[in-house]
């Protein structure tokens, strides 16, 4: 990591002469009160410093460099962690012409799939992304083998271990090839998107995951909207091959008054589906796996720096259609300043099969 | 014959008074107009710009008596001569302060130009695309001049 860190700098320096330098940072303060199962509480504190810099190539400034190195100090159970991490360190090129627009990038970037509930964190590797008014493409091929697995929370598989107290831990490895078409305001004023990826385990993992989804998303009425998702997970490891779903369906209703938006949510995943980035969906840590959820969202601005979200989501086991448990969350964010922002999560989650989980964040973010 | 002459007189009078504000203003015009058409935008120009804005009486100044006048009264922060072109960071420290534009906390602590482009470009006023040391054309200055006049009002 030293010697990462030392041509980090020494491709700084040479960059600087070329053009000017925009940088700056953030502090983030997360601190974490969880109740599990009404017994005791437990306190975890995260503490982020994230320092940014901006290269640009050109006069536009839309071909540029941008990297980001991150420190974190967690402290939960009695015992701290320190970590290390690069997530961002990217180059990219804009090249454009008449017809559209190709932008061109490559290294360490963040990047999601369509629906953002399969693939979405840093990874390595090159893109291609061309878009226009009539449509959008993109082929990206890359790497995850070299992120800290750490910070960035894979679906591992139950043998894969990391070591938490390891400053920087290599992530579950995967070549990751992809693709993707979207084609705006295709009928109807509906914009219908393809997504392909393709994660290949390296090392011990011996396992390619192909996921491929359909997008269909539009104004069905005036301020209502919908997004439709449809995704099949092919899976083929050394134990079994497995084929999994995961729908998607969303209903937005914005309103003038207050900026308030109404929002209406049902997901499926089926019991052999996972995703590839561990986000969670439930407080109790759980992704999207053997569940069909269905909940109302209501999210408003009171004033024009604060944002305030409740939601409420009924859980279902996928299999068996059983009742699992329901999650009540709310969330207040408070733009103090144009770089200081204060937000408060609270979030309840009540379980037939798993133990009941109150949790109760605080989160201060200021940057410089 | 007196009285003849009194009154090409008087005419020549009335007829200056009403031709002098024509002359006037349109110097200011001509100004604005300079100021439209410039590939670079320079720093007499914004100072002009900013005091007629703060002072009527600044109108009639030249770029370097507007210039001199910013620098005064601590509006603008810099080295450069009057006719260099401004930075889009010198730019957004200028505007900040003619308009009493409140700003974040790293500007109100540190009342500098970089944390006075940050804060335009939380507001929206300059493109993220923006680099702080790139120099302006005439009209991209104007139109984020036209922003911070809207918001301070």
């Amino acid at each position: 990591m030293k010697k990462f860190f030392v041509i980090f700098v020494v491709f700084c320096v040479c960059i600087f002469s070329l053009n000017a330098i925009d940088f700056g940072g953030l502090l983030t303060s997360n601190t974490e009160i969880t109740n599990v199962d009404k017994s005791s509480f437990n306190l975890a504190q995260t503490t982020d410093a994230i320092f940014n810099l901006r290269i640009p190539f050109t006069n536009s400034g839309r071909s540029y460099f941008v990297a980001e190195a991150m420190y974190r100090n967690e402290m939960y159970h009695g015992s701290a962690h320190n970590y290390l991490d690069l997530p961002l360190f990217k180059a990219n090129f804009l090249l454009d012409n008449i017809t559209g627009n190709l932008n061109v990038s490559f290294g360490r970037y963040y990047l999601q799939d369509i629906t953002g509930k399969i693939f979405s964190q840093s990874t390595d590797g090159v893109s291609l992304l061309y878009s226009s008014d009539v449509i959008t493409s993109a082929v990206y091929a890359g790497y995850t083998g070299l992120i800290n697995g750490n910070i960035t929370d894979m679906v591992n598989p139950s043998d894969y271990k990391l070591d938490m107290d390891s400053v920087y831990n290599l992530s579950l490895p995967y070549v990751v090839v992809s693709t993707g078409l979207e084609l705006p305001y295709l009928y109807m004023n509906q914009t219908l998107g393809f997504d392909f990826w393709s994660f290949i385990g390296t090392n011990d993992l011996d396992s390619t995951k192909i996921y491929v989804t359909l997008d269909f998303k539009g104004p069905i009425i005036a301020s209502l909207f919908h997004t439709t998702s449809a995704s099949i997970l092919f899976d083929n490891s050394k134990a079994n091959s497995v084929t999994g779903f995961l729908g998607s369906f969303n209903l937005n209703w914005f309103l003038s008054n207050l900026n308030t938006v109404l929002s209406a949510k049902i997901n499926y995943a089926s019991k052999d589906f996972t995703p590839v980035t561990a986000n969670n969906f439930l407080v109790n840590g759980r992704y999207l796996n053997n569940m069909f959820a269905t909940g109302i969202e209501a999210s408003f601005k009171p004033k024009n720096n604060i944002y305030v979200l409740g939601d409420v989501l009924a859980v279902f086991k996928g299999d068996t259609a059983d009742y699992y448990g329901t999650q009540l969350s709310g969330k207040v964010v408070w733009q103090v300043l144009s770089d200081v922002q204060l937000a408060t999560f609270a979030t309840w989650l009540n379980s037939n099969e798993d133990v009941a989980v109150t949790n109760f964040t605080v989160k201060a973010i200021m940057s410089f | 014959m007196a009285v003849e002459r009194f009154m090409i007189k008087k005419c020549f009078i009335v007829l200056v008074i009403l031709v002098l504000p024509v002359l006037v203003f349109s110097q200011q015009a001509d100004k604005i107009t300079d100021i439209i058409e410039s590939d670079l935008f320079t720093c007499g120009q914004a100072a002009y710009i900013c005091s007629t804005f703060l002072d009527e009486n600044t109108e009639s100044f030249s770029y370097e008596q507007a210039m001199n006048w910013v620098i005064e009264k601590n509006l603008l922060k810099t080295d450069k001569e009057f006719s260099m072109p401004i930075t889009v960071a010198e730019l957004s420290g200028l505007c900040m302060k003619t308009w009493n534009i409140p700003g974040g906390l790293f500007y109100k602590l540190t009342n500098s130009n970089r944390y006075a482009y940050k804060e335009m470009r939380a507001l929206g006023f300059v493109s993220i695309f923006d680099d702080p040391s790139k120099n302006i054309n005439g009209a991209s200055a104007l139109n984020v001049i036209y922003k911070c006049m809207e918001l301070g009002r």
